[in-house]
């Protein structure tokens, strides 16, 4: 019989192997080539860039939007001090005095989040599309205009996500997110073509703004807002489209207090919302978001987690226990059995069955990120492979520990604020 | 109202049952190079043992002196070969669930080939009289056995320290239907398990190398440099 622990990891591998080849199905249906189209007009834009303690990247970012290849009259910028303890104030009322002819505003207000900030700057807006601009990252001047023409597709897309690209690829850390960041926009792309996205995030999200009338400002008291109003408008059935060709920079925690940090929000946010909308799970109306991206938003994880814990126990604990329960009866007298290790080894001594799915999953979790990197285009070389090798022998590990992490604050009930 | 494209769905999941099931195919035939290979060994095996016990009844009728050592060291040498083969056989047991009982057919035949040395080993030590000592050792899965495997980690290790001079013979429990299993579980009344018997004298505890190695020592009539 086969024993639980094989039939569980078969059952992952199976159900893993099913979204690589699920979404290779649609890259190769669909494609990722994406013709944005000219814009004919130049519509208002309100842009808001919520900050908390943004002293030293704030006038970089305001600087990124002042260098929009967008007419000045056409677009306001509002900066939201959400309450800020540093010299934010301060050097967003240098930057208003120095960008004379600009419609740049500074709202003050008490700290009360990122979702009442938005509100904040939403309630005074009077653009047509209103883009939410996180004080970390910058925007490539032609990023609005690649991003407008999009909407007229179709009446019903309510944001246009653009490309975020990692801004400091310092160290070890950074340079594995940056090969993340690649995977994700590549990832989101095709999500889009199943109308799947359930995020927009920070990084200059364009929203047509006339779709808040119907289903309200962002939320004030959710640790992912961004998240939660994406699902918010799925659930009436508006689109979200990403583009690829519309780059925006981003900065990524540079430690891993602050990474795990941030993914802690994030992933529970996104489990907190998948839940709060969890009308839309397995539900055939809501299409392929509702059959397999949020299940697989939501179950991955668990079931990833699961594998990890029994993998780990399986493989490294109890064989680690073993050898030091087995070298302490030897008196540790390790060098007289050193040259012992591979005698008699066969090359038929390897768990096929297990290292042929393994290995399978690994090419075709390769194809896919070739083909990321082909859309950026960038080089697999890139960085002198670090962060491809990084990418796929210890990130997933990292994301498994931010995970670990989720789990165990749902479960002793704590939920930090944003 | 959204749609779904069912076909795609089951494109995905024909490729990826495709896929699962070649896997399955590639570790199924692999499994049974491994029965293969381990058959291999085991007929090599009879054949060494045949032409072992064929060379000390020469020496027994013909009296012939001289040769004992080179006979006692390809003795030695067969039963570490074959405690490599129960290695084996136990770790690929465990990798495969669906072969157990070819698995068990083969441990069988390791176990009958062990007692067949072991009773060898007898005959070799009033024919040669070598400066060797034996081990027996009775053992049992890791379910039912907690301490086996550190046992068969400490003897392979003696194994290691005292090449020829040490002979281990390792008697799995699970055989206790073999009338031979149960005449020697009988003769050297074994209860638990792991138990070690050296000489005459059993142990039916996990025995450490600082516990062990002088009880094997004590048995040489001229003590090994190790000792």
């Amino acid at each position: 019989m086969i024993s639980v622990i094989t039939l569980i990891l078969w059952i992952t591998y199976f159900i893993g192997l099913f979204i690589i080849v699920f979404w290779l199905i649609i890259f190769f249906e669909k494609g990722i080539e994406e013709e944005n189209g000219k814009l004919k007009s130049y519509p208002f834009v309100s842009i808001a860039v919520p900050a908390y303690n943004e002293e030293d990247t704030l006038e970089e970012t305001v600087n990124s939007l002042l260098n929009l290849h967008y007419p000045k009259n056409c677009f306001e910028i509002f900066v939201v001090n959400d309450g800020s303890k540093d010299r934010t104030e301060e050097v967003m009322k240098k930057i208003i005095e120095r960008a004379k002819g600009y419609n740049i505003y500074l709202i003050n207000q008490k700290n009360a989040g990122k979702g009442s900030a938005l509100n904040n700057a939403l309630s005074r807006a009077r653009g047509e599309f209103f883009v939410v601009l996180d004080a970390d990252s910058t925007v490539s001047p032609d990023a609005l205009k690649k991003i407008l023409p999009v909407f007229s597709r179709d009446e019903r897309i309510a944001v246009v996500l653009p490309l975020m690209r990692v801004k400091n690829t310092n160290n070890f850390l950074e340079k594995l997110q940056w090969c993340e960041y690649i995977t994700n926009n590549f990832a989101k792309k095709l999500i889009t073509h199943l109308d799947c996205c359930h995020v927009a995030p920070g990084p200059f999200s364009v929203y047509k703004k006339k779709f808040f009338d119907v289903v309200g400002g962002f939320s004030e008291n959710n640790l992912t807002e961004d998240l939660e109003m994406a699902l918010r408008l799925q659930e009436k059935h508006y689109k979200i489209v990403q583009v690829l060709t519309a780059v925006v920079y981003t900065k990524v925690p540079p430690n891993l207090k602050t990474f795990f940090k941030q993914r802690n929000r994030w992933y529970k946010g996104s489990v907190l919302n998948v839940l709060k909308y969890r009308k839309m799970l397995f539900n055939l109306d809501y299409g392929d978001l509702g059959l397999f991206h949020l299940p697989t938003v939501l179950f991955a994880a668990i079931i990833s987690l699961v594998v990890l814990i029994i993998s780990l126990y399986n493989y490294v604990l109890i064989p680690v226990a073993k050898e030091l329960k087995n070298i302490g009866a030897i008196n540790y007298d390790v060098p007289a059995v050193m040259n012992t290790i591979f005698k008699g080894k066969s090359i038929l001594d390897l768990d096929f069955m297990n290292l042929f799915l393994i290995v399978a999953m690994m090419l075709i979790l390769m194809g896919m990120v070739y083909f990321s990197y082909k859309s950026h285009d960038e080089k697999l070389s890139a960085f002198n492979y670090i962060p491809l090798i990084g990418y796929f022998f210890i990130y997933a590990f990292l994301l498994l520990m931010s995970w670990a992490w989720v789990f165990f604050d749902l479960m002793t009930g704590k939920v930090q604020k944003w | 109202m959204r749609h779904i494209k069912r076909r795609r769905y089951l494109i995905a999941f024909v490729i990826t049952l495709s896929v699962f099931l070649l896997g399955l195919l590639v570790g199924f035939s692999f499994n049974k190079q491994r029965e293969v290979y381990l058959s291999d060994i085991m007929d090599n095996q009879r054949l060494d043992y045949d032409s072992l016990q064929l060379q000390y009844a020469f020496i027994d009728v013909m009296k012939t002196e001289g040769v004992c050592e080179g006979i006692t060291q390809a003795l030695s040498k067969s039963v570490s070969d074959l405690e490599e083969l129960r290695v084996k056989i136990e770790d690929y047991t465990g990798d495969d669930d669906f072969s157990v009982a070819n698995y068990k057919i083969l441990k069988r035949d390791y176990l009958l080939a062990q007692i067949k040395y072991w009773l060898l080993n007898k005959q070799s030590e009033k024919v040669c009289n070598e400066d060797t000592v034996s081990v027996l050792y009775f053992y049992a899965n890791d379910d039912v056995c907690k301490d086996c495997s550190t046992q068969s980690y400490v003897l392979t290790y003696l194994k290691t320290l005292f090449g020829e001079k040490l002979l281990v013979f390792s008697i799995d429990s699970e055989f206790q239907d073999e009338p031979l299993v149960g005449i020697l579980t009988r003769t050297y009344n074994i209860k638990e398990y792991p138990t070690v018997v050296v000489g005459n004298d059993v142990f039916p505890e996990l025995m450490d190398s600082d516990k062990v190695m002088p009880i094997i020592c004590n048995h040489f009539k001229e003590k090994p440099s190790v000792c």
